[in-house]
């Protein structure tokens, strides 16, 4: 696995706009060049070097501070999201349709090379589409024409000017041009120079789909990356990422397990704004925890004294009713009611309510106490545990021992406290007693298995092995039960169904027939396997059950691990989860979204792949190495072998490494063995259209290929020449 | 900032056909377009004109025909080869791992189903 690669923050785009100085071609014939392609318009003079390259795209932006609105074109539309969501392409796919936008971008050209004349003077040479639907010329012809008045428009086909251009000995001019465009791939025969039109072969697949391939690709992937995915980044990605397979079988075969993939992996850092996240030091956390603990301590202080001073309140009353009590022999019956009255009391029988309800108060509040303070005495022990040096001597209670009428008022006092405190100590030592109970227990059960372990391995080994099975067998049920309840036909989820319904059906007796028939009680309970129901209907992962199962699986593997010798570490159940998923978690790794990366592994391949067999993609389109055969075998073999010389492939994902040896792979099965094969790429796959173009626009011919403004409005702005690199529909 | 734009003639109006065509109707007109070239070249033959001209490729004519050659089958989720078609979700698969994955998934198969150009079907 390599280090990440950064997708690199787009810059942005360069403020001010120059207008080229147009002094050196006023009042000349100097041709203008047009290459106007999908994604990118490339245009100059014919004389220049390189064509002034910006993107096809038109966006309207609206600044507070100025009047009115701006039209940007190309790469300025950048400048703001809104602009670039609301842009414009003359282009809709592969069809030039949208002629404001064309008009704008044909604006934008003008200004830029300084035409500053109240006509275009210059023949404009502007590329086409092959074949390129009538409509879509007559309505540049127009715009040119009409609009900007040009005296005269050639439209030659871009990659056969690419051809042009990278061919310039006479013996190069056969050939089979391969152009791939960002929303077709076209094939065109060139025999003499001359396309060969009615044998051309356009697929209607590009770069952009691929693109968005390779999009939907990476959001299959990596479905919760922090940040949306655009067309942008895939297309990035495809340019930087992907090549060409030279035998796309051969290569996913040796692609086919874990490190291989990883090897192949290439991972991209996205950018995203990560979500931050305060993490707390060891000593913050512990400190809070302190707190917390002192305020639950201090509350529970507070209680206690509370509760104490309630219950001597009580104790007190209890004593003043018993005295009132005690009194009543002794006392007429009006005078007694006099006494109770005083007390707020009506009769005997409130009296003896009051001192019933004020005995069992007491009781209750005695023995809370001793809960406080037996819960006091365990943190106490506890405390005495971290601290091994604390005294541990067993108190003693002296007082317990004697009859209270021994003892005075304090003391009684005392042997109260005293009391509360032995309730506490025993009920601690009780709990050391259980604990020390369970421990010995488990000691004795390993003693039991060790021994067992040493009388007879073999046994044991079976034993646990066994134990474990079962346990594994366990687990795989749950999974397989929770994978059947996910889909609502299948016989567990049916048994589901069925239970609810059951149990909503037996919901219980009315209160009603209950009473009434004493008979017909609701049994549901008294058996304990009657509440395994609820496990049953349960859908959700039953977590407890799992991790103790997980638990229990992880002692056993402990122990076969340490006294099993033919158990080793990869038969674990942990590892062999591991080991099966490690293909899917290569192409998948884990977490990988969480950190914004991006793994391109096979996608690598994976995408180009898609001119050779979109069907991949969804698209029903025949791939690229058929349809070359079937260009070719129209030809007669003479031909075929002219053009077979000389496969030239020129256009943006040209650029990709590997198409020529899979072209070389592809073509030589299906050409005969004598049959001479060349694999040629233009030598600037972007900018030789133009190139080729220009050097055209300078020749002699030129002026033959192009119609004028009299052909114009003569004929109509369909009709164009028939010349070796124009369309041939609609030619005159 | 406005550029003056003096190379415009002043007096074109638009062309009202630019609007309103979409792709759709583009390629209906052209369509019709070669409909038409090709019944006139059949007619001209029928009366026994001499050296009638081939009707031009058109846009739709040179298009692409569907494949002839049987689809190659690739694992949804790995992009190695599927050999296995999963019945319950139609996804294609490569080995036992991948279904283990595919079994385990939370219902996204119609995506997967989808960067493959298939649309299920809801069941």
């Amino acid at each position: 696995m390599s280090a990440p690669y950064r997708y690199p923050t787009p810059e942005p785009p360069p403020a001010g706009f120059t207008v080229d100085d147009y002094d050196a071609f006023r009042g000349t014939s100097e041709p203008i060049v047009i290459d106007n392609g999908s994604s990118n318009l490339r245009f100059g003079f014919a004389s220049a070097n390189d064509p002034v390259s910006q993107q096809n795209i038109v966006s309207r932006y609206k600044d507070r501070r100025l009047p009115g609105t701006v039209l940007l074109f190309g790469d300025a539309v950048d400048i703001e999201a809104t602009t670039r969501t609301q842009s414009r392409t003359p282009w809709e796919g592969d069809l030039l349709l949208n002629f404001d936008a064309m008009e704008s971008a044909l604006d934008y050209v003008f200004i830029k090379l300084g035409v500053d004349t109240g006509t275009v003077e210059h023949p404009i040479a502007i590329t086409e589409r092959i074949c390129s639907p009538l409509h879509s010329r007559t309505l540049t012809s127009e715009l040119l024409f009409e609009l900007y008045n040009a005296p005269a428009v050639c439209y030659p086909i871009d990659a056969l000017m690419s051809f042009h251009h990278n061919s310039p000995a006479p013996e190069d001019r056969d050939g089979l041009v391969l152009s791939f465009n960002t929303y077709s791939t076209s094939i065109i025969p060139v025999l003499d120079g001359r396309g060969i039109l009615s044998q051309a072969k356009r697929m209607p697949w590009g770069a952009a789909h691929a693109s968005d391939y390779m999009l939907k690709l990476v959001q299959l992937k990596h479905p919760t990356l922090p940040m949306r995915l655009t067309n942008q980044h895939s297309t990035w990605m495809m340019q930087n990422f992907c090549e060409f397979a030279p035998d796309y079988r051969e290569l996913i075969r040796s692609l086919d397990d874990a490190t291989a993939i990883q090897t192949a992996d290439r991972i991209i850092q996205m950018p995203y704004a990560a979500t931050v996240q305060t993490e707390k030091t060891e000593e913050e956390i512990a400190r809070a925890t302190e707190k917390r603990r002192e305020t639950g301590r201090r509350l529970q202080e507070q209680l206690a004294k509370k509760r104490a001073e309630q219950l001597i309140e009580k104790e007190q009353d209890l004593a003043h009713l018993l005295e009132i009590k005690a009194q009543r022999p002794g006392l007429k019956k009006a005078e007694w009611i006099n006494v109770l009255r005083k007390d707020g009391i009506d009769d005997d029988d409130e009296l003896d309510e009051a001192i019933e309800a004020l005995e069992i108060a007491v009781k209750k509040a005695k023995r809370k106490e001793a809960a406080d303070l037996a819960a006091a005495a365990a943190a106490a022990d506890d405390k005495e545990k971290d601290d091994p040096n604390a005294m541990n001597e067993e108190p003693t209670f002296p007082l317990l021992e004697m009859p209270d009428a021994e003892l005075d008022e304090e003391q009684l006092k005392e042997k109260k406290k005293q009391r509360l405190l032995k309730a506490g100590y025993d009920a601690r030592m009780r709990a050391k007693a259980e604990k020390e109970r369970i421990k010995k227990e488990a000691e004795d059960a390993q003693k039991r298995e060790d021994e067992e372990r040493e009388r007879d391995i073999d046994g044991w080994t079976a034993r646990v092995r066994g134990e474990r099975e079962a346990l594994l067998v366990k687990i795989k049920e749950r999974k397989r039960r929770r994978a059947a309840m996910s889909d609502r036909k299948s016989a567990a989820a049916q048994a589901r169904m069925k239970n609810i319904a059951s149990l909503a059906a037996d919901a219980g007796p009315s209160k009603k027939r209950r009473k009434t028939n004493g008979e017909d009680k609701d049994t549901f309970g008294a058996n304990d396997d009657d509440w395994s129901i609820y496990r049953k209907i349960q859908t959700g992962a039953s977590s407890s059950d799992e991790e103790d199962d997980e638990i229990a699986l992880l002692a056993l593997e402990t122990k076969l691990l340490a006294h099993d010798p033919a158990f080793t570490a990869a038969d674990t159940h942990a590892a062999q989860t591991a080991a099966r998923g490690a293909l899917v978690a290569a192409v998948r790794p884990p977490g990988a979204d969480a950190r914004g990366h991006v793994h391109l592994s096979l996608e690598r391949w994976r995408v180009p792949e898609t001119w050779w067999s979109p069907s991949m993609a969804g698209a029903d389109i025949a791939g690229l190495g058929e349809l070359i055969q079937v260009v070719l075998s129209a030809f007669p073999v003479d031909e075929r072998a002219r053009l077979a010389r000389r496969v030239f492939f020129t256009g943006g994902p040209a650029q990709l490494p590997g198409l020529d040896e899979r072209l070389r792979q592809t073509l030589r099965p299906i050409l005969p063995p004598e049959m001479e094969l060349g694999v040629v790429k233009a030598f600037d796959p972007v900018l030789d259209a133009w190139r080729g173009m220009a050097s055209f626009a300078r020749s002699e011919e030129f002026k033959s290929a192009c119609i004028t403004k009299e052909e114009y409005e003569e004929y109509g702005g369909e009709r164009i020449k028939k010349w070796w690199g124009g369309n041939w529909n609609g030619a005159l | 900032m406005y550029t003056p734009r003096p190379f415009k003639n002043p007096n074109y109006t638009k062309n009202v056909n630019r609007r309103m065509r979409n792709y759709k109707a583009v390629l209906a007109a052209e369509r019709e377009r070669e409909r038409v070239l090709r019944e006139t070249q059949r007619q001209q033959i029928a009366d026994g004109i001499e050296g009638v001209e081939d009707v031009p490729p058109t846009y739709l004519s040179i298009e692409a025909p569907p494949s002839l050659l049987p689809q190659p089958h690739y694992c949804d989720i790995t992009g190695l080869e599927g050999p296995y078609t999963d019945p319950a979700t139609g996804l294609r698969y490569h080995d036992k791992s991948v279904y283990e994955f595919i079994r385990g998934m939370a219902r996204t198969e119609k995506f997967y189903l989808s960067a493959r150009g298939v649309n299920p079907i809801v069941k």
